[in-house]
């Protein structure tokens, strides 16, 4: 399982500077100058990778909101993560609408962006069908460690069978975490669970 | 009609000699018909004529004895005329009976007129023309004697006597009456200038504009200085200087001494006059503007002298500069308008290299704290900061610039740099658009003379209105050019080209009159204060069409290049510096 930050900034010296910063906190970083090299660079990352991008959002040539429509177009399902150059609500009330997990201002929080980057590749975020991104936080918290990894792998698409393969678990036990979970969310389905979770409006 | 006959008659010498003595077709008098009667009485011939041969016909001056119509007519075509011969041969000519005589036997006159025997000498002027002829005609065959061939000799040069007389008489005549006019011509003309004299007191006492004349070398008493001159120049109870060292040593500014001596020696030297503005130190310690009107004044010959017209502007050069002033206030608040309407953009692009300068340190921090922060890595990282540190200076440093307010300069300014400068200023915004810059800078001249600041609003404000221009283009369709080149090395050309929707037709010149605007958030300065920086550089800012393109805009800014700058301040004679 690997976890890598795509990093989009036309800006050299701010994208040297972020990349620096993910490093920093030992992150796999790969740093793309527009939205365009990024898209043309791509590589489907396996069930078992996590990935998410961190975008500026103006950009000449692509920008970060076009470069969104663009990864949901080819449905590829990562976490986006956009950088606003400055306070520009229309901009970012469109990002979020467009389903990016969250939208920082610059000069962004060091720790606020390792931490929602740790957030997007730790699986504690969903992506849907749309490319709508929602963190899984709410309902995590009322889990205990192990019910977590189960619910992270279910959240993800996995099957029973898969996930105690994955967990060196028996599938009796991947299955008696199943419905303790489904208890304490109080649904009566993992696919009931999605469908509350993704009506949703999405926030962050 | 003999060819020999008919060129004596047509002689043009002769022609113009009879023109010139009036003879033809003048009344009859008495001087010459006294003549007439006497050759009549004393050869005893019924018939006397003066007789004057042109190239038509016989006119009679004075005739005596001749039958109506010819009395009356006073001439005769030349078919009737025995007078032509004796001009073409310039000889007497005797006939004692013409019906037999072989030169005359045809002539009308014989029937006509009834002449029979002809006796005619020729009249010859003192410049050799024969013109005529003075004869005596009988109507019966006659002889002729020598003593009366002799009478008519002597008394032809009396009939030439009376046409000389007659002539000098109409020359005095026509000579006084030119002198006359003459003098009534120069009696209209003093008065005319006397007017014009008065006029001029007038003008000069109600206006205070001062004339006064300066020659080359000393003139000792020839003093033309008219009193306003005297006053204006603080000398009202001073010989005033009459030569132009004298003048400039005098009474000019030491600062614009040489100045004024050369553009005064150039009016002299190519006939050419000038106006010149220099500043006159008064013995008082006042210090005065004045503006002189120099021409070059026609001289007799007696050295090289100027014709000046000065009038004091120092009032009104003070409210210039105060005007100079407001407008450089206006210019400063407008680019502080344009600063505010930028400021997010501004904002944002000093933020970038905040943002890297905090990130790298962030960062370093954490490494540092995991202890895994490599030595070299660390200088790298340094460095890092340090330059964005600057980059985050220079952009300050732009927009400061920008909106600085600073008093007006006049120096030589490369005009690629304030564009660049510009339009590394404003490349957030580009960016931001997409906006492809198209920077074109052909080889040739790019200095102008002017101000700094000024300048780089004119160009900012034309290639922001471009970024406008171009808004409504698909983002991969956004394209601005800024070309600098010279013409003919005499001009230095900015050129800023859009390929947006164009400017409509009716819109052309009304885009330069204050608060008309396309934009929706704009006040509509922009235009008429690029204009008048433009006019306050000597230039001219012109919407022309895209050429080559079929849409779009292209703002054109002709400058003077710095050399013909420099040649047309000492021409016009401004002062450097004013403000």
């Amino acid at each position: 399982m690997s976890k890598v930050v795509y990093l989009i900034d036309d800006d050299e010296a701010v994208r040297k500077a972020i990349a620096l910063l993910f490093t920093s906190v030992q992150l796999t970083v790969r740093t793309y100058r527009s939205g365009e090299d990024f898209l043309a660079a791509y590589q489907p990352i396996g069930p078992q990778d996590r990935a998410c991008a961190v975008t500026d959002l103006r950009m000449p040539g692509m920008s970060g909101l076009e470069l969104q429509r663009e990864l949901h177009r080819a449905k590829i399902n990562i976490p986006l993560i956009v950088i606003s150059g400055y306070a520009d609500i229309p901009r970012t009330v469109q990002a979020m609408r467009g389903g990016a997990l969250t939208v920082l201002e610059k000069p962004v929080n060091e720790q606020e962006l390792i931490d929602v980057v740790h957030q997007a590749l730790n699986g504690t975020v969903l992506v849907d069908g749309r490319g709508q991104a929602v963190a899984l936080d709410r309902y995590q918290a009322q889990l205990t460690e192990r019910q977590r990894e189960v619910f992270d792998l279910l959240m993800r698409g996995l099957q029973t069978k898969e996930v105690a393969r994955q967990l060196g678990l028996s599938y009796r036990t991947v299955e008696v975490h199943r419905s303790q979970i489904l208890k304490r969310l109080q649904v009566s389905s993992i696919s009931q669970l999605l469908k509350q979770i993704l009506v949703r409006p999405s926030q962050n | 009609m003999s060819q020999q006959l008919t060129d004596v008659l047509h002689d043009p010498a002769r022609l113009e000699e009879l023109v010139r003595l009036r003879l033809l077709d003048t009344p009859p008098e008495e001087p010459f018909d006294r003549l007439t009667r006497l050759a009549s009485r004393i050869l005893g011939s019924p018939i006397a004529l003066v007789s004057i041969v042109d190239g038509r016909r016989q006119f009679f001056k004075s005739a005596i004895g001749l039958p109506d119509p010819w009395a009356s007519r006073r001439e005769t075509p030349l078919t009737h005329s025995f007078c032509q011969h004796v001009v073409a041969s310039a000889k007497p000519l005797v006939i004692e009976n013409a019906p037999s005589h072989p030169l005359v036997r045809d002539n009308a006159a014989i029937a006509d007129l009834n002449v029979i025997a002809y006796l005619g000498v020729p009249l010859t002027t003192p410049k050799g023309a024969t013109i005529g002829s003075f004869c005596v005609i009988d109507t019966q065959p006659r002889k002729w004697s020598a003593a009366d061939q002799q009478t008519m000799v002597e008394l032809s040069a009396s009939v030439m006597s009376e046409i000389a007389l007659h002539y000098a008489y109409d020359e005095m005549h026509a000579a006084n009456r030119t002198l006359r006019r003459e003098m009534a011509e120069r009696e209209t003309l003093l008065r005319a200038l006397r007017d014009s004299d008065t006029m001029l007191r007038a003008a000069q006492r109600l206006t205070g504009v001062g004339s006064l004349v300066l020659h080359e070398e000393p003139a000792g008493s020839n003093v033309i200085w008219s009193d306003q001159a005297r006053g204006m120049m603080g000398i009202a109870n001073a010989q005033p200087p009459t030569s132009v060292a004298s003048f400039v040593e005098r009474l000019v500014h030491p600062d614009d001494k040489q100045r004024v001596a050369a553009a005064i020696q150039n009016a002299m030297r190519h006939k050419q006059g000038c106006e010149i503005e220099y500043r006159v130190s008064k013995s008082d310690g006042d210090v005065r503007t004045i503006i002189t009107a120099i021409e070059p004044k026609t001289t007799n010959g007696h050295g090289k002298a100027v014709l000046c017209t000065a009038m004091d502007i120092t009032e009104r050069s003070v409210t210039e500069a105060k005007l100079a002033e407001y407008r450089s206030e206006l210019w400063h608040v407008a680019r502080v308008a344009t600063a505010g309407e930028m400021a997010a953009v501004m904002a944002h692009e000093i933020n970038q290299p905040l943002a890297a300068i905090s990130h790298t340190a962030n960062a370093c921090a954490r490494l540092h704290a995991r202890g895994s922060l490599d030595k070299d890595k660390l200088t790298d990282h340094l460095t890092d900061i340090s330059a964005q540190a600057k980059r985050a200076g220079e952009i300050l440093r732009r927009i400061r610039g920008f909106v600085r307010r600073a008093p007006a300069t006049q120096q030589p300014i490369d005009l690629d740099l304030v564009v660049d400068d510009v339009l590394a200023m404003l490349s957030p915004i580009s960016k931001g658009l997409s906006v492809k810059i198209s920077r074109v800078r052909e080889r040739g001249l790019s200095h102008v003379m002017g101000d700094e600041i000024q300048l780089g609003q004119l160009a900012l404000n034309l290639v922001r209105n471009a970024f406008d221009a171009v808004k409504s283009n698909p983002a991969s369709e956004r394209v601005v050019t800024i070309r600098t080149s010279d013409v003919d090395r005499e001009y230095v050309v900015l050129e800023v080209i859009d390929n947006g929707p164009g400017i409509g037709f009716d819109m052309r010149e009304r885009i330069f009159e204050p608060f008309v605007t396309t934009r929706t958030n704009g006040l509509g300065m922009g235009l008429p204060i690029s204009r008048t920086i433009a006019e306050a550089h000597q230039a001219e800012l012109t919407l022309c069409n895209s050429g080559g393109q079929s849409r779009g805009a292209r703002f054109s800014v002709v400058f003077p290049a710095i050399t013909h700058c420099k040649v047309t301040a000492h021409v016009k004679g401004r002062l450097p510096d004013r403000r």
